[in-house]
């Protein structure tokens, strides 16, 4: 007889990472300085890891705001919007928010994750079908789950695949295109433009998740359809408050008539308690901020651009990203932790992103900014990035000599991606995955292969002897040396391939 | 019937399915690309004429970080399974130094190997034409690997003979499988066969001494003790000397070195020969052993059984090359029409014969290069192995 919680007991990996001192979730933080720098378990940190953009989190105009909602409204609302939940505040927010966002109206809901489960829950009827980039966050997948709709997921930022499905979908049933904004891993966006082309010639709606690009990307802030100028070819645009608005919630904005259905019908709106006083007194505070200066989007901008190219410049991949999300590829996950863990105890928050969020093999450390971040943090980050990447050997001893500038999403400029380089493309294939034995190929090798893999072996040092150039020569004499000098690293390295052969032999066999 | 209606009537004529029982995939392990380059050794299995490359000089080859090609080019490589076993492997290559060159949009496909059927053939030349596609190439052209300054193109007369060094082989089925594919010829190359016994005519050989005091030709051997000095004069004329001809594309400066390095190990300075006039290079010409005696020899490794005997029996057979190839001969442009080609075959001739080497070949000419042609012709060269250049449309 099997227990539910038979597959608790039997997942390690959590052991794992505790056993080698490689966890680095669920982090406390005792303190906060500005929201720049945190304190965690006593040691003072920059944070380059929160999704506060624009730097509104530590505002004193926002925090006085929200201080203020509490004195008048108390400390929650106690039920649903429906009923009792519905304070003048939120009417008002709606409606300014409907206001700055072009709309015909506007629905907040108690989380942002909430709010794409309500919209796809609600709309998404029993003959509809959904069309999906695979890399959608978490939120819109589950929506999908949730409503009676069929779901066809397109390649990511691939076109052609997204039309074939359309094409071949029945031309009598509803349909919508739901993609993020800003893909918030890798930070490229989606290709709008294109989607808006198919979603016109194929009679579908199009929703927008600006979670990431809400009050970063567009003139004014608007988001993904802003920046693109396609705010009336988009039917529904969705935004989170946890980002650039200093507070918790999300917005889904469009024709008055499809938000009025979500507001009565999602169940995520209907039997959820609503956002708390102080969430909607900061959120429209940050509306205010982020409407009168514009500024702060242009230093973001600015500070996204330079971490870029200088992350390029020594030698890391940044891979697509052309937004302030900065991801820098490590590829391997145990090496990714140890990565974390090392620009931890240097002083440096950022978050390891490891399979299923991205592809095996394409584990990254996904670092995004404040525009409250100053210069001299920002150089106290790319400093201990080039040390410990260097030691790491994550990048060479010494800086590249070419490599490609950053496209930066600035207003006009209609870029969508950065090229991929060849590792960051193979990475996010998840073709980089399967290197290194597990103990059962190992196990499962005849005597013949392993006398193989010897005289290959063989092969390949004589061939290399053969072929030694004055170069190589000198590379090769100041090898002791530099293995000398990352001495410090043989541990973990170790600790690296012990966990990994250990993990991969923790899983099932593939069928 | 001109080429564009031979083009459109080749395009008209059904093409054989690709066998839908195979899957042609690019490669993306290293166990692939292993694969890749063992795949080589099953197709040519008993063929005594062909000569086994070195298994990891092909390795190094396909290397993006050994292989300065890969500076500005990129490659995707398929295998082509069936049931789980490699029957085909192709290369689709993007050269945009070539495409800048010349002003085209032209891909290229290379390391092309099969089995006798046009099905998995077929498969293979519509996933190289598909990445072809894909980049904006409006069509394909090959074998190249990856440029015609390396092997290239296919043998389709005069199967009889190895190969000589750094000169394509392939299976006498090839030219037909092409063709059954709806690929077209798109250039011949030509080899020749010259022995060192028969002395050249005497004509040949009155004019060529008349035009070297005429000119003030100087003709010297290079100096390996200024290898690095003689191998920049040699990049000016050789970049200068090709530069119009058909499918030539400049090497980039890597390029060269790697190529002069790889050179260096098997060259015979007496047969390489510059010449000057008044001081000034303008013609060079290369001729090098016939390494491939030396590389049949080994086998296609270097150790067998972690031992080195594939070293040593190439060591041994290096010793006993009577062949000789002319690799290039270039003249700057200027200097041509003064019979300083003639000058040069013969003082490699007479360089050839003194150190004992019996003949060997001259490779490989342009169908259309009348120039050489004729004058390889006149020193008593004998044309003896065609090779072809296919192209397609994508």
């Amino acid at each position: 007889m099997s227990d539910v919680f038979d597959k608790c007991s039997a997942w390690k990996d959590y052991r794992i990472a505790k056993a080698t001192g490689l966890y680095p979730y669920f982090r406390p933080i005792e303190a906060s300085h500005a929201s720049t720098e945190v304190e965690i378990e006593g040691r003072r940190v920059v944070m380059v890891g929160s999704n506060n953009y624009l730097g509104l989190a530590g505002d004193p105009r926002v925090k006085e705001a929200a201080i203020a909602a509490i004195k008048r409204f108390g400390t929650t609302c106690s039920g649903s919007r429906l009923l009792n939940g519905t304070l003048a505040m939120h009417d008002e927010l709606e409606a300014k928010l409907a206001k700055f966002l072009n709309r015909e109206a506007a629905l907040v809901v108690s989380t942002g994750f909430q709010t794409n489960t309500a919209t796809l829950s609600a709309i998404l009827g029993r003959h509809d079908i959904v069309f999906s980039d695979r890399q959608n966050h978490a939120s819109l997948v589950d929506g999908v789950r949730l409503s009676f709709g069929e779901e066809k997921r397109y390649r990511h930022q691939d076109m052609e695949h997204l039309e074939k499905l359309l094409a071949a979908a029945d031309p009598d049933a509803g349909k919508i295109i739901v993609t993020d904004g800003v893909f918030s891993m890798e930070g490229d966006l989606c290709n709008l433009p294109k989607i808006v082309e198919l979603a016109q010639k194929y009679k579908a709606r199009v929703m927008t998740d600006d979670a990431h690009s809400m009050g970063v990307l567009g003139a004014h802030g608007r988001g993904t359809a802003e920046y693109f100028g396609l705010e009336a070819q988009t039917d529904l645009a969705m935004g989170t408050f946890s980002k650039s608005f200093a507070s918790l919630g999300g917005v889904i904005a469009g024709p008055f008539e499809a938000v009025n259905f979500i507001k009565h019908r999602a169940r995520s709106v209907v039997f959820s308690a609503s956002m708390t006083p102080a969430a909607v007194a900061s959120v429209l505070k940050s509306l205010e901020i982020i409407e009168s200066e514009p500024q702060r989007r242009a230093r973001l901008l600015d500070i996204a651009e330079k971490m870029h190219n200088a992350f390029r410049a020594m030698g890391f991949d940044t891979g697509v990203s052309v937004t302030p999300v900065v991801p820098v590829l490590v590829g391997d996950q145990v090496k990714c932790f140890r990565f974390w863990k090392a620009l931890f105890e240097s002083g440096i928050y950022t978050n390891p992103v490891i399979p299923p969020a991205v592809e095996p093999g394409h584990a990254l450390l996904r670092t995004s900014y404040q525009a409250t971040h100053t210069d001299d943090q920002l150089d106290r980050v790319l400093d201990a990035f080039e040390k410990i990447g260097r030691k790491m050997s994550i990048i060479p001893d010494t800086r590249p000599t070419t490599w490609e500038r950053v496209k930066i999403a600035r207003p006009g400029t209609y870029v969508i991606s950065n090229t991929a380089s060849r590792r960051w493309a193979a990475a996010s294939a998840g073709l980089l995955a399967d290197r290194g034995f597990s103990l059962e190929q190992i196990s499962k090798l005849t005597p013949k292969d392993v006398a193989a893999k010897l005289f290959d072996a063989v092969e390949t040092v004589t061939w290399r002897a053969a072929n030694l150039q004055p170069d190589d020569l000198k590379r090769l004499s100041s090898a002791p040396m530099r293995l000398w000098d990352k001495r410090s690293e043989i541990p973990g390295l170790i600790l690296e391939k012990g966990a990994n052969l250990f993990m991969k032999n923790g899983k099932a066999p593939e069928a | 019937m001109g080429l564009a209606a031979k083009k459109q009537q080749v395009a008209d004529t059904p093409r054989p399915p690709s066998a839908l029982d195979v899957a042609v995939t690019p490669v993306q392990s290293a166990a692939d690309r292993h694969a890749f380059v063992m795949f080589q050794f099953k197709v040519y299995q008993g063929d005594p004429n062909w000569v086994p490359p070195l298994m990891m000089e092909r390795k190094d080859f396909l290397d993006p970080r050994k292989n300065p090609w890969f500076e500005f080019g990129s490659v995707e490589l398929f295998l082509a399974r069936r049931g789980g076993e490699v029957v085909g492997r192709i290369a689709a290559v993007n050269d945009p130094r070539y495409n800048e060159f010349h002003g085209t949009r032209l891909g290229f496909f290379g390391m092309f190997e099969c089995i006798d059927d046009a099905g998995v053939a077929q498969g293979l030349f519509d996933a190289a034409a598909g990445w072809c596609r894909a980049q904006g190439f409006g069509s394909m052209m090959g074998p190249m690997n990856f440029s015609t300054n390396y092997e290239c193109s296919v043998l389709v007369e005069g199967f009889g003979a190895p190969p000589v060094v750094m000169m394509a082989y392939n299976p006498r089925y090839y030219p037909a499988l092409y063709e059954t594919c709806g690929l077209v010829k798109a250039k011949d190359l030509w080899a020749w066969e010259l022995s060192s016994a028969v002395p050249p005519p005497e004509k040949v050989a009155r004019i060529a001494e008349k035009m070297r005091t005429r000119e003030g030709v100087v003709v010297r051997p290079v100096n390996m003790k200024d290898f690095e000095g003689e191998l920049r004069r040699i990049k000016v004329i050789y970049n200068a000397a090709w530069e119009k001809n058909w499918g030539f594309v400049p090497m980039t400066e890597h390029e060269f070195d790697h190529m002069a390095r790889e050179m260096k190990q098997i060259v015979v300075p007496e047969l390489l020969l510059l010449a000057e006039v008044k001081g000034e290079p303008v013609a060079f010409s290369m001729t090098i052993p016939d390494a491939n005696v030396a590389y049949k020899a080994a086998n296609g490794r270097l150790t067998h059984y972690g031992l080195p005997t594939g070293l040593l029996r190439m060591v041994l057979a290096a010793r006993k090359i009577r062949r000789l190839r002319l690799i290039t001969l270039g003249i700057k442009e200027g200097y041509r029409k003064r019979g300083i080609d003639a000058i040069l075959y013969l003082d490699t001739l007479k360089a050839a014969k003194s150190l004992g080497y019996t003949g060997g070949e001259i490779s490989w000419t342009l169908e259309d290069n009348h120039l050489v042609n004729r004058a390889i012709e006149s020193m008593g060269g004998r044309k003896y192995k065609t090779y072809r250049i296919y192209e397609r449309a994508v």
